[in-house]
């Protein structure tokens, strides 16, 4: 409550129509106007509905002493569709009650069912948590024994005996379901014989490879409710998506009800797109968005008003934080009014933040996209975004986090100089007027769907006339017998190995060591924790590590122990990774000449490495000085497809080397966007590098150097032959790059169509790319490129 | 379009795949997104196909190709090579071996007439678990299973249970097993009914892997599991405690080498288990088999007899190497039999040099210390500290500091601990020294406080 004595909270139109008309002022006289859209949306008027009639009446005790006289017709319809026995599907704004969406029917269930049973999935430990927070304190008014309890694997082992039998509600994530309750199904007998709800929260996230690995877990799911005599109903809620009712299809097998209306208020919002100033007009440099982010957050924070800022990395998220805490924690008591979020902050840490935000203690917060997903933080009264988020969906997800049920709210995004951020700025109507992207999944890929088929056939034998998916799932089981992994004995299909197959699919790719941050000022003590991937960048030896405002200098990096010493240390700088991205080819399955160019597709071996770094200065973001790094590399075997255009087509383009090479760029972005499109997988499930045959050995590939801005990798030589890989960003690969291989002609036909018929000048996102990313003429040599290549 | 899938899927494998390339662009580019969009990544192949596809690039990965040969060698049946008998009942037919031998007979060095012998309160005290007093040996079933494989979880089975259970002068093993899947109830049912007359087992590891494991497969088949409420002693955990100080592994197999003098011939190893199963699944050859079968029985009796063995080992006090004598003396400890293993504990103390002699005086001293007599402990600490063991220095000091009051006593031996830590200088007694140092400087204040008497 400190802040309050020193800001006084101005939640008003007019605080936030002055905090706007401020920004507006920022810019310098003459140069073009800084909010290039504000765009007004109406205030919605609250919906109810009654409680329904046959609700328990203790339940609506405990709500009605909550608060809650009524409900919003959401949740009234949420709840009539699940008691009537409908799979739902609830798509409603950030904040609008969606959780009581579910538990209430579950909840109801079990109070008139002693023995029913509920499964909850959150695709992360720290969303469990939340949620298992919330559902304690119902349960503990409602005074009934209904237990609660997470298992994950962060569950003690002596616990977890006691949560099989006692649980009524556990709370999982998808991968523990995968990893250790479905193979492990007869030690939850009770659980499957009684299974009536399984609750699938952020459905939204559930997409690409992720995705489709988890409709197949709930195949295997389906399969031994059937076995143990349930058949549980499907209740999911999604963030906004663009086909949640097939998105929930797909990933269940069942049809949904969809209840997308919501009846939560919603005051009045307004969405400002702000492009940050020209400072240097011959150069056409704007000034900082980082500094422009601050000034903005600051300017509705000076008012009182809570915002929330969404930096797109960690080190900027703390260096924001470095920045407000530095304008606005000046008097005493202040301390604590702004804080940081994001992933490697402890959990108690993060439960307190959130508590903070919800209870007004916290004005400013500034967080990665960790406070995208559904944690319970209230509405806030404005939200700064640094940068485009990359997806139509994350910019309304991450703007829903302001809006306030009676009251004005406001999201400014901050574009950044990237062409992608620029595009955006300058052609507002692209971002408003753009569909809301799908959510994809494919759960019959034949790797995905083998390696599920063989985790299920441990589970539970498979019937000779048992379906799994809409493949012929005995065809699966015979060439899996051809492996000796099954064995048919009379009408059955077991299972004949002694591995446990689920140990061999991970369902992501990242790995859940942890690297932990220890601060040895003093007595050493974990402050944090890193993930694998971002160690190397983050916690690299003379690296500034950055931790709500606190800057420490890392003295040791310990990749072994997966742990880092820092020291306290007042710098005015902090530092900034270089890595590089380097493909190398291990094997080729196939490879053929198709029109001019080669196609081929086979083992990859992908490498990054933090090589360098460079300090830079707080505020004035100035490159203070670098340094070199013997990092150790992130290795990952995989599997790519590659298009190579050949060094006389490449030669034979009139342009110089520079701009062919920008041109390779252009393309493989292309490719990259309609690979994803054709494979049904999301984006980020592939990864597209470009590598050169022409650099020393020929077949040595050379990756796409992902530099720090400002620097440039070196000119192409004569004999440029360029390689673009498509590979499986997943250790081992999933499969995806051998149906590329065979939709290699129509991946370059639909690209030249794609690229041809785009109306725009030199590159936008949705051909080649933003304009400028791939130099300037990286559209026309694209183009160029393909046409060369696609010669009969 | 007419190649036939023979055909297709040779020019797959060449890598030479045109059958599926669509025509050069054109038309309505949209209409074809939509359709790339909705088509499977299949693109039209059949899901045998793609399978086979997926088959190839597997076998690419791995160099050679496998060969699998489904054509099995003519093999010999099970039933040829073994006494057994087919069983039925409700559930179905399983195979049923028996072998028995006078509990007279040798197992190694070893014999199980002891069984008779056996004080029925020794189980308790071997376990430390109370609830197993009165766990005759004779009334127990000793039960063994091969599975296949070692993860756990539901897709892991048991295809062989063994059985051991002494009749009259005979110890007797049954082998329940099963000769494929299918067989699987009707072995569970079998076990079940022959398990209803014992209300003991004994297991080594079961605990962890057998019963479970058992327990499983019941609730996979819906029958009812019978060993629920059943007496369980599980001798991985007394054997452990007996022996691990001495021998290296305190695997069953080990066990048996090295205290009943039992040396296999021709044994398979267990990792090999299942795969033989495995094979013979799909070739019905049993000779692999024989060896398996042979192998559970050899575990089931040498469990009964490492059983007996442990029992007298903790009755009679059978220990000779120091290593044992002080794991026996912790086994009597733990159940309370003070004097029986005060008088291990005091065999090893008399052992000069040897590792564990400071171990035991310590031991001997927390014991007399929590009996109070305190003379008694402080002469043991002294042994131990002329053995130059600090923890005794440490107990001393706190005894002369706080109970005797004598600070001067006190003093004297802080800084014989601080010189002799001072000699070792390693970086792990750095933390001692520094406690020794803070209760020096009390010492010496407290003393500067109290004028000399």
């Amino acid at each position: 409550m400190s802040q309050q004595l020193v800001l006084r909270r101005e939640r008003t139109e007019g605080g936030l129509v002055s905090a706007l008309r401020a920004l507006e002022l920022a810019k310098g006289p003459g140069s073009e106007p800084v909010l290039t859209a504000l765009r007004r949306f109406e205030a919605q008027p609250a919906e109810f509905a009654e409680f329904p009639e046959g609700l328990h009446p203790r339940l609506r005790e405990v709500l009605a002493a909550r608060g809650f006289s009524r409900l919003y017709s959401h949740q009234r319809a949420a709840h009539d569709a699940a008691r009537a026995g409908r799979h739902t599907v609830v798509v409603t704004p950030p904040a609008s009650g969606k959780t009581l969406c579910y538990n209430l029917p579950v909840l109801d269930t079990i109070l008139r069912e002693p023995d029913a049973r509920a499964l909850y999935l959150f695709p992360t430990k720290a969303l469990a948590q939340d949620q298992l927070a919330e559902l304690h304190s119902v349960v503990e008014a409602l005074g009934a024994d209904i237990g609660t309890f997470t298992y994950d694997g962060d569950t003690p082992a002596d616990a977890r005996k006691a949560i099989r039998a006692r649980a009524h509600v556990v709370v999982t994530n998808p991968d523990m379901l995968h990893k250790g309750i479905l193979p492990h199904h007869t030690k939850w007998v009770k659980l499957f014989e009684n299974l009536r709800y399984v609750v699938v929260d952020e459905l939204h996230s559930h997409r690409g490879v992720y995705g489709s690995h988890v409709a197949n877990i709930f195949r295997r799911l389906q399969r031994l409710c059937r076995f143990y005599g349930s058949d549980p109903q499907f209740l999911c809620s999604s963030a906004t998506i663009g086909n949640p009712k097939e998105l929930a299809e797909a990933l269940t097998g069942k049809p949904m009800a969809v209840v997308d209306r919501s009846g939560a208020p919603r005051g009045e919002r307004y969405f400002a797109i702000y492009n940050p100033p020209v400072v240097n007009r011959q150069l056409g440099i704007r000034r900082s968005a980082l500094n422009c982010a601050r000034d903005v957050a600051l300017s509705f924070l000076n008012k009182g008003l809570q915002t929330i800022v969404f930096a797109p990395s960690r080190l900027a998220t703390e260096v924001l934080v470095t920045y407000l805490k530095e304008a606005l924690e000046t008097r005493p008591g202040s301390e604590g009014i702004v804080r940081g979020y994001r992933g490697g902050y402890l959990p108690l840490k993060r439960r307190e933040i959130e508590r903070g935000l919800r209870d007004g203690s916290v004005l400013g917060v500034v967080s990665t996209n960790a406070l995208e997903l559904g944690i319970d933080i209230g509405g806030l009264d404005a939200a700064v975004l640094l940068g485009y988020p990359g997806s139509v969906a994350s910019t309304w997800q991450q703007a829903g986090r302001a809006g306030r049920r009676s009251s004005t709210s406001v999201a400014v995004l901050v574009a950044n100089s990237t062409p992608l951020n620029q595009f955006v700025a300058r052609h507002p109507d692209y971002f408003f007027d753009a569909p809301v992207e799908q959510g994809r999944i494919n759960p019959d890929n034949l790797h995905i769907l083998v390696s599920h088929v063989k985790c299920a056939a441990f589970e539970l034998p498979f019937g000779a006339d048992e379906a799994f998916g809409s493949e012929n799932v005995q065809e699966v089981l015979g060439f899996l017998e051809e492996d000796r992994l099954v064995h048919r004995a009379g009408e059955r299909w077991h299972w004949t190995s002694e591995s446990y197959p689920a140990d061999a699919v991970s369902l992501r790719s990242v790995s859940s060591d942890n690297f932990v941050v220890q601060d040895v000022t003093r007595d050493p003590r974990i402050i944090a924790e890193v993930d694998f991937d971002s160690a190397p960048s983050m916690l690299h030896e003379k690296a500034v590590y950055i931790l709500e405002g606190k800057t420490y200098f890392v003295e040791k990096y310990d990749h072994a122990e997966r742990r880092a010493h820092v020291r306290e240390a007042e710098v005015d700088y902090y530092t900034d990774a270089i890595t590089y991205t380097k493909v190398r080819i291990l094997e080729r399955f196939d490879e053929e000449d198709v029109g001019r160019a080669r196609r081929s597709h086979g083992e990859v071996h992908v490498t990054s490495q933090v090589v360098g770094f460079k300090k830079i200065k707080f505020h004035t973001n100035e490159n203070v000085g670098s340094g070199e790094l013997q990092m150790p590399e992130n290795e990952m075997h995989t599997s790519a497809y590659w298009l190579t255009v050949p060094r006389d087509v490449i030669a034979g383009l009139s342009f110089g080397g520079e701009e062919r090479r920008d041109g390779v760029v252009a393309l493989s972005y292309t490719l990259g966007q309609l690979a994803a499109l054709f494979l049904m997988c999301d984006r980020h499930d592939l990864g597209v590098a470009v590598g050169d045959n022409g650099q020393g050995e020929a077949r040595v590939e050379k990756g796409l150097r992902k530099s720090s801005p400002g620097e440039q990798p070196a000119a192409p030589g004569l004999d440029y032959e360029p390689n673009v890989f498509i590979y499986d960003n997943y250790p081992g690969g999933i499969g995806l790059s051998e149906p590329l291989y065979r939709l290699h002609a129509r991946l370059l036909a639909e690209s030249r169509s794609l690229i041809a018929a785009c109306a725009c000048h030199d590159g936008c996102p949705s051909c080649v790319g933003p304009a400028g990313e791939a130099g300037t003429r990286g559209k026309e040599v694209a183009l160029a490129l393909l046409d060369a290549i696609l010669v009969r | 379009m007419s190649a036939s899938l023979h055909d297709r899927l040779r020019r797959l494998r060449r890598g030479v795949d045109g059958a599926d390339t669509p025509p050069p662009a054109d038309g309505d580019d949209l209409e074809r997104l939509e359709r790339a969009l909705v088509g499977a990544p299949g693109d039209g192949l059949s899901l045998k196909e793609r399978l086979e596809r997926l088959a190839a690039a597997a076998a690419r990965g791995r160099g050679p190709h496998r060969e699998r040969s489904r054509v099995a060698p003519a093999g010999v049946p099970l039933e040829e090579l073994l006494e057994g008998r087919r069983v039925e009942n409700e559930r179905g037919e399983f195979f049923l071996m028996e072998a028995d031998a006078s509990l007279e007979s040798f197992h190694g060095d070893a014999s199980l007439s002891r069984f008779h012998v056996i004080d029925p309160g020794t189980v308790a005290v071997l376990s430390g678990e109370a609830a197993l007093v009165g766990f005759d040996l004779r009334e127990a079933a000793f039960l063994d299973t091969e599975t296949t494989g070692l993860a756990g979880g539901t897709g892991t089975a048991a295809f062989l249970v063994g059985l051991g259970f002494v009749d009259g002068d005979r110890f007797r093993v049954r082998q329940y097993f099963m000769r494929d899947y299918p067989e699987e109830p009707a072995l569970l049912r079998g076990l079940a009914e022959d398990l209803q007359r014992f209300s003991r087992i004994v297991t080594f590891n079961g605990r962890a892997f057998d019963v479970p494991l058992l327990e499983s497969r019941y609730r996979l088949n819906r029958e009812r599991f019978p060993l629920d409420s059943a007496l369980h002693l599980d001798l991985l955990h007394p054997a452990r405690r007996l022996w691990k100080l001495r021998l290296e592994s305190c695997r069953l197999q080990s066990l048996e080498t090295a205290l009943l003098g039992l040396r296999r011939h021709g044994d398979v190893p267990g990792e090999e288990i299942p795969q033989i199963w495995f094979d013979y699944l799909r070739r019905r050859d049993g000779r692999a088999l024989v060896k398996v079968l042979e192998h559970n029985r050899l575990d089931v009796v040498s469990l009964a007899a490492l059983s007996g063995l442990a029992c007298r080992w903790v009755e009679d006090g059978w220990a000779e190497d120091p290593r044992d004598v002080y794991s026996l003396a912790r086994v009597l400890e733990r159940a309370e039999l003070h004097e029986r293993s005060e008088a291990q504990y005091r065999r090893v103390a008399e052992v000069e040099d040897h590792p564990l002699q400071v171990r035991s005086l310590l031991r001997l001293a927390a014991r007399a210390k929590r009996c109070g007599d305190h003379a008694a402990a402080v002469a043991l600490w002294e042994r131990a500290a002329g053995e130059g063991d600090w923890w005794a220095l440490r107990e001393l000091a706190v005894h002369h500091e706080h109970r005797a009051r004598d600070l001067e006593a006190a003093l004297a031996v802080v800084q014989r601990a601080l010189a002799q830590l001072e000699e070792d200088g390693s970086p792990t007694v750095h933390r001692v020294a520094a406690d020794f140092r803070r209760r020096h400087d009390r010492l010496q204040a407290k003393r500067e406080s109290r004028p000399a008497r």
